[in-house]
């Protein structure tokens, strides 16, 4: 009785300590740090603050250049996710530089920087560690073709359609208003498979100085103009670099985009940034996987070992982050491999039992040590890689094919034999030769 | 109607009465005299106490500030002198930004000497933070700066002094206070709202004057008036006649003049606006700074800042046409060249481009609203070739000659890898400029390319699924017919089958046998043997049979041995 009695209180306490750790993990994943270029900044671009706020996340602001400014507590990071709203910087107050920024997107942490057309050398360094590459000082987006007529005469507040965008709904939503942009270009390298170009210009925009002459080839031009890029390094941490800081700020969100032929078209850089901040912060797009279960086709566990040609079932849950919640994740062309050194099977998996997808093959009748792999890369979405390992034996001595037609030969004269023994016994032990005695 | 949203609103204020809470009292007291309620709150004994206690000494300012206003809002009698000892005691003890802002408040509704507290005033202005060189505002936000400034105008004008402030420094807090348009919640607007109408007002000191351009930034022959507005910072015309001039008109990046002492008239586009005609005086197209003075030709002038020399920014914008523009396909191998003569805006289709070919194309671009040939350079001249198909494009820069004649060359054999193979091509010209009102693309030419070399092979992106593999088995050893088998099956039978036969010839038999315990145990047990074996080959593992063969072959070889000792025996008599 005594027992039971603890037990419960046991139980109860365990609830209550571990109850925090559970609130604080749901909590951990929206703290931000935002660095601001002055404290105008938080006003400026409140509407943008405030969405944010509106999503759950906690911000914490400080001017780029606060001693104050510290990452880590105890060797943690004390924030998930930093903003950066100060293109002018040229170094970061307190604790912070280039290589902390990258100490934390390599421990997972997620960045949102802007640049502009003035942008400080450590925000330049950012830029080249994640991949891409800011265009000199002093250079803009310029665009005759597609310009805001509200700008300040060199065509510098440009408008992007919708179309130029990356094409993927999960990184920059389902708008299709057109965006206004005021700021410098980045250069990305098409050869790097992390990077995507998230917003691109036109084909008749082009990166330069405005008032001076086009005297060699502009660092970017046409749709290579990039004016947000995004990251997702190998671990799944996302970097998005705007080259304008205006393009968050309350006036463009609020703006209408007159683009000369008299008609007012409200921006669409409000619902860009919403989408964008909850795909950086790992909001959106963001996949996990919550098991995996292999066994032969009709059985329920996992065996020690499988044997070659036997019929293997794999499924694996994997979930999506939707609005908050982990819902199950129905994709329709993850494909698992079935891997000794090189990939033996590669099957496409299908929606199987409620939540699972999987998919049921024959094993190989080469045996070895094998791996079961699902590696699912698709944009806009985190990388899934598991890797289950079995064996495969060969067929025991007792698992070969028996009774085969062929063998009937040997089968006979074997039999045959013993039965000629047996009966032969008989006649060896009981014959008598009364005829030969007859005879003599 | 509205009378009975009043009535609603009043009796809801009026519920209020008896709260425990200072900042409660002071919302419902202002706000029944701010609806104009025919009753002033009359305060319950709990609140009276409340009020009483917040404007003791020891309060916070924030408790005297709305404390002394719930007073005076319930038309309540004010001890100005212990209220001012409080005060001086709240503010020595919290001298932040916000502390003193509420107290310049609270000193202009006393009577009697507040001086010490108006002397505090220049400290506070001089916390001021300035952001940029052009925007002045208190560390804090809007809420702070709000605060400090409407309690300082308020005392400035109780004790009627002027305002410690100057003529930039109101300049740059008007432009902070507007910068702050975009504010979200109500409490920062009616911040925002009662600064500016501080600036703004009958009794405001300065009068920050905005004077912005109205008409676009560019002007041109269609629209040659610049439109300049004339404001207070509530968007509302100045009182009084005002003389606008533009003080110097000079192009901007050369800094010639272009005319001095403009001076503009009123314009009927809305209130407050005033126009001038920058195309009379046959401006170059370019950038051009506009230096503008406002003046009052009354009385007011001295109130007025911020409105003397401000600097903006217009631009004349000019027609471009394009002139002698030409397409030369030189064959570099042959040697010969053709032109085609390209007139915009027609596109020259049929073009068959070989891999050997030179592009040359020539053109110029000149000013389409003069008469005589005026060339123009423009900032963007790009040829963009793209890949129908594919929608790929490349784009190249034509560069200006000292004729200021634009050129541009296109080698196809060095640009072949580049291009994504055969097939049909558009060439298209790209025209731009600020200055440029009407800029230009323009797809002057369509061309079927041959290239020798092939597209470049599409790669696998990782986002794409991979190929399937599905495992191919070893083909299983091939077997003989059956029939070969089932022959071979007889013929192994077959030596049995011939032993029977033989022995039947010859006579064999088993007159011998008697049953015998031994016999029948021996014989049994050999057959036991066999069938043992056949089960071992049927099911059985070794262990099991080698177990049972133990079992067998031991009682199998006692019947056996016994069996031949009477058989000799039975030969040996």
């Amino acid at each position: 009785c005594l027992i039971h009695f603890y037990k419960r209180k046991m139980r109860v306490l365990a609830l209550l300590f571990l109850a925090p750790l559970f609130l604080g993990a749901c909590l951990a994943q929206k703290r931000v740090l935002v660095l601001l270029e002055n404290v105008a900044v938080k006003e400026t671009h409140s509407l943008y603050f405030s969405m944010l706020q509106r999503n759950g996340f906690t911000l914490t602001y400080k001017v780029a250049d606060d001693p104050s400014i510290t990452l880590k507590k105890y060797g943690e990071h004390i924030y998930d996710n930093i903003i950066v709203f100060a293109p002018t910087v040229e170094e970061f107050g307190g604790s912070l530089s280039a290589e902390a920024m990258m100490d934390f997107v390599d421990n997972g942490g997620n960045l949102l920087v802007t640049a502009g057309s003035v942008t400080g050398d450590v925000l330049r360094e950012i830029a080249s560690e994640s991949g891409f590459e800011v265009d000199e000082d002093g250079t803009y987006v310029i665009d005759h073709h597609n310009f805001d007529t509200k700008d300040g005469g060199y065509h510098t507040r440009v408008i992007s359609d919708a179309q130029n965008m990356v094409k993927s709904d999960l990184i920059v939503g389902t708008g299709k208003l057109p965006l206004l942009y005021e700021g410098t270009g980045l250069l990305t390298d098409p050869s790097n498979p992390l990077v995507m170009d998230i917003l691109t210009g036109s084909s008749t925009a082009y990166t330069h100085n405005p008032s001076l002459p086009i005297k060699e080839y502009p660092h970017t031009v046409g749709k290579a103009t990039v004016m947000i890029a995004g990251l997702q390094a190998r671990n799944n941490a996302r970097i998005v670099f705007s080259g304008s800081l205006e393009f968050f700020s309350d006036e463009f969100f609020q703006a209408e985009v007159d683009t000369g032929n008299g008609k007012l078209v409200p921006s669409g850089n409000f619902e860009l940034a919403e989408a964008l901040s909850l795909w950086c912060f790992k909001e959106r797009g963001v996949l996990r996987v919550d098991g995996i279960q292999h066994s032969r086709v009709g059985e329920g566990s996992a065996p020690e070992f499988y044997t070659i040609r036997e019929m293997v079932q794999f499924y694996i849950d994997v979930k999506e982050k939707v609005n908050g919640e982990w819902v199950p994740f129905k994709p329709t062309d993850m494909q698992l491999e079935f891997v000794r050194i090189d990939p033996f099977v590669r099957s496409t998996m299908h929606v199987a039992k409620s939540e699972l997808i999987g998919t049921t093959f024959k094993i190989p009748d080469v045996y070895g040590v094998y791996q079961f792999k699902v590696n699912y890369q698709r944009l806009g979405l985190t990388r899934i890689s598991t890797s289950t390992q079995v064996s495969v034996r060969p067929l025991r001595h007792n698992q070969y094919e028996r009774f085969i037609v062929s063998a009937y030969p040997y089968y006979a004269s074997a039999f045959s034999m013993m039965f000629g023994v047996f009966v032969f016994a008989f006649v060896f032990l009981y014959h008598s030769d009364e005829t030969k005695k007859k005879t003599e | 109607g509205k009378h009975a949203d009043k009535t609603a609103l009043c009796t809801a204020v009026g519920g209020h009465a008896d709260s425990a809470s200072l900042e409660t009292l002071y919302a419902a007291s202002a706000a029944a005299v701010a609806l104009g309620c025919p009753q002033k709150l009359k305060l319950g004994a709990k609140a009276a106490e409340v009020v009483k206690s917040g404007t003791s000494d020891g309060s916070t300012t924030a408790s005297l500030y709305f404390a002394v206003n719930t007073l005076a809002a319930t038309g309540a009698k004010l001890d100005s002198k212990a209220v001012l000892t409080a005060l001086n005691s709240a503010i020595k003890k919290d001298d932040s930004l916000k502390s003193l802002g509420l107290a310049f408040h609270v000193a202009a509704l006393l009577s009697g000497d507040v001086s010490k507290i108006y002397e505090r005033i220049e400290d506070v202005i001089v916390q001021a933070d300035t952001v940029d060189n052009k925007m002045m505002q208190f560390e804090g936000g809007l809420s702070v700066t709000s605060i400090v400034l409407t309690g300082a105008a308020s005392l400035a004008a109780k004790a009627g002094k002027p305002l410690p402030v100057t003529a930039d420094q109101a300049v740059m807090f008007a432009t902070y206070l507007l910068s702050r348009k975009s504010v979200q919640q109500a409490k920062g607007a009616l911040q925002l709202l009662e600064g500016v109408e501080s600036m703004t007002g009958k009794l405001a000191q300065f009068t920050p004057v905005s004077v912005s351009l109205a008409s676009s930034l560019a002007v041109q022959k269609t629209s040659p008036n610049v439109v300049i507005s004339v404001l207070d910072l509530k968007g509302n015309p100045l009182a009084g006649d005002m003389k606008v001039t533009l003080d110097s008109i000079v192009s901007s990046p050369d800094g010639d003049s272009l005319a001095t002492g403009v001076a503009m008239t009123k314009s009927d586009t809305a209130a407050g606006t005033y126009k001038a005609d920058l195309m009379a005086l046959k401006p170059a197209p370019g950038f051009y700074e506009l230096t503008v003075s406002a003046k009052s030709s009354g009385g007011a002038s001295a109130k007025l800042v911020g409105n003397q020399g401000v600097k903006l920014m217009v631009k004349v914008l000019v027609e471009a046409k394009i002139t002698g523009a030409e397409l030369k396909v030189i064959d570099s191998e042959a040697g010969g060249n053709k032109a085609h003569k390209l007139t915009y805006p027609q596109t020259t289709s049929g073009l068959a481009l070989r891999q050997k070919d030179r592009l040359q194309l020539t053109f110029a671009v000149e000013n389409a609203g003069s008469a005589k040939a005026e060339k123009l350079i423009v900032h963007q001249a790009f040829v963009k070739i793209a890949h129908v198909e594919s929608g790929s494009e490349i784009i190249y820069v034509a560069e200006s000659d000292s004729n200021d004649v634009y050129k541009f060359e296109l080698d196809l054999d060095a640009e072949a890898d580049l291009l994504k193979g055969s097939g049909k091509y558009t060439l298209t010209l790209m025209l731009g400029d600020p200055v440029v009102s009407n800029p230009i693309s323009w797809l002057f030419g369509e061309c079927q390319l041959d290239l020798t070399l092939g597209a470049p092979a599409a790669e696998g992106s990782p986002f794409q699924p991979k190929p399937e593999i599905k495992h191919l088995f070893r083909e299983p050893e091939a077997r003989p017919p059956q029939m070969v088998s089932t022959v071979f099956t007889l013929l192994c039978l077959s030596p049995v089958l011939i032993l029977l036969i033989l022995w039947f010839k010859l006579g064999a038999n088993i007159s011998n046998f008697s049953f015998s315990l031994s016999a029948i145990g021996f014989h049994l047990g050999l057959g036991a043997i066999f069938a043992l074996y056949v089960m071992f080959w049927l099911e059985l593992t070794m262990f099991v049979t080698m177990r049972y063969l133990a079992l067998i072959g031991v009682a199998t070889f006692i019947c056996g041995n016994s069996l031949l000792a009477g058989i000799a025996k039975k030969t040996s008599k």
